[in-house]
């Protein structure tokens, strides 16, 4: 035997394994000619002795006596409750002669379990399937008006279609940016979609129709919430009244004041035909 | 002679006692009694080789308590072509511990010392007459405890179920679901890396005493 080949026994030697009878002699052989076997041998041998040790300092553990009544009593439980199904479903199954299923009396209670389980789950699943085509068929049948929508939210004001000779009642604020729509008070004017501008405060008397809505207001320039292609955007909407909190400001890139940063601010949304939110304008 | 599975003794005059398949099936009918005497017979082991995994009574006891509940819930997908009620439990043993296990090595190292709530498996050991071998032999222990919990979680679990539950090399592979070679590789490596970290413990330990 080589010091190769006493590599693959040393261990078992040294736990002491069953061997072939040969291959142990062998290998005790080796051991005695050749020096650094032998050191290996007694390495592993103490390690050997070490676990030992350390089984024997363990061999008595065990899990307490409170661990056994606890799950005996699961133990009941799990087969009353399953007693109790066996002798309903036998009843139901007596009862009627014919076109019933007979549950497998001798199947294991896990198996029924199992088998309910992916019933029930198929069932939630028939019925949410159910209910999404539904929404999706109501909604092709009924589209949502938003027009209707936002006349329920409250202040709301049309504006009408822009006609090529449309021009706005005020000019616009000489800082504000070309990019987005600048939404003069006569209407939205087309614009080319462009990334957002910082929003800059202009003295724009609020539109004739908000008179009801009291004293003059300043408001911003429209912030272009979505990325619009050509003029489709702009073909008519709706303004709504809103209430949006302070920090709103961070999102569209405008400062924030800390002292105030926890009130709300007005602003006015224009929502467009297919009801979503075109842009913003601040008011003050 | 080293002691592996050790089967039921037949003697003459006495009642065969019933083997584990029995006492489950028995189970799986309702049969109470047959229950607790399997969990009787299985739990130990199974607790052992939770705690020697994780060094922690009270993860032993989790695990034994997750294993014979799952037993009771999901016995009936015992399947006794495929293996022994031993390896079965001891595989849903080792299952369970090594998802926990995952879930802390997380949270906290297993190296670390006993905690307020653990007890050291060193206190558990019967006293002998002489005090200074008791404490020597407790501490010996304990080094051998660290060392162990401080390797690889694949390599302890080999070491674990050859060297301290005394399996043979073909049912730890059984339990662990790999080839009987790997075992013997694994283990070979996890008894190198072992006497490593007792010799960093306790000193060099390379040299037999007795």
């Amino acid at each position: 035997m080589d010091c190769r080949e006493f590599n693959r026994h040393v261990q078992d030697l040294a736990d002491d394994r069953l061997m072939d009878v040969m291959v142990r002699r062998s290998a005790l052989a080796h051991a005695v000619a050749c020096r650094a076997c032998s050191a290996l041998l007694a390495g592993e041998r103490a390690v050997a002795e070490d676990l030992r040790i350390y089984a024997e300092a363990t061999e008595t553990a065990s899990a307490p006596p409170r661990l056994k009544q606890t799950l005996r009593a699961a133990f009941d439980a799990q087969h009353s409750a399953a007693s109790a199904s066996t002798t309903a479903s036998a009843t139901a199954s007596a009862k009627s002669a014919s076109g019933v299923l007979d549950f497998p009396t001798g199947d294991s209670v896990a198996l029924r379990r199992q088998w309910t389980r992916w019933t029930l789950a198929a069932a939630a699943g028939f019925i949410a399937l159910l209910a999404v085509g539904a929404i999706l068929a109501t909604r092709r049948d009924n589209p949502i008006d938003p027009r209707s929508e936002m006349a329920k939210a409250g202040a709301v004001e049309a504006i009408p279609r822009p006609t090529p000779s449309a021009s706005p009642a005020s000019p616009p604020s000489p800082s504000s940016s070309p990019s987005g729509p600048s939404m003069a008070p006569g209407g939205p004017t087309t614009a080319p979609a462009r990334k957002r501008p910082r929003a800059q405060l202009a003295s724009v008397r609020s539109n004739a129709s908000r008179g009801s809505m009291g004293d003059a207001e300043e408001t911003t320039a429209f912030i272009p919430l979505t990325y619009m292609g050509g003029g489709a955007a702009t073909d008519g909407g709706l303004i709504v009244r809103v209430e949006v909190p302070r920090t709103t400001l961070l999102s569209l890139g405008l400062p924030l004041n800390l002292e105030r940063h926890t009130s709300v601010v007005k602003a006015d949304l224009l929502v467009g035909d297919d009801g979503i939110a075109r842009a913003i304008r601040l008011v003050e | 002679m080293r002691a592996v599975d050790r089967a039921a003794m037949m003697m003459p005059g006495k009642p065969v006692a019933a083997s584990d398949e029995e006492l489950l099936q028995r189970m799986l009918d309702g049969d109470g009694d047959a229950f607790e005497a399997l969990y009787d017979r299985r739990q130990p082991s199974v607790y052992r080789f939770a705690l020697r995994m994780s060094g922690s009574p009270a993860f032993a006891e989790d695990i034994a308590q997750e294993v014979f509940l799952a037993l009771i819930r999901e016995g009936g997908m015992f399947d006794p072509s495929r293996g022994s009620v031993a390896a079965y439990l001891f595989g849903m043993t080792r299952h369970r511990m090594l998802r926990r296990l995952e879930r802390e090595r997380r949270m906290s190292s297993l190296t670390s010392e006993a905690t307020e709530n653990e007890v050291s498996v060193a206190d558990g050991l019967v006293a002998s007459d002489d005090p200074l071998e008791d404490a020597v032999r407790s501490e010996r222990v304990e080094w051998v405890r660290r060392a162990v919990l401080a390797l690889p979680v694949h390599y302890r679990e080999v070491v674990v179920l050859c060297s301290l539950h005394d399996f043979s090399y073909e049912t730890a592979a059984e339990i662990l679901g790999c080839p009987v070679g790997t075992v013997r590789s694994r283990l070979n490596r996890a008894r190198a890396m072992l006497a490593d970290k007792l010799r960093a413990l306790g000193g060099d330990r390379a040299t037999a005493t007795g």
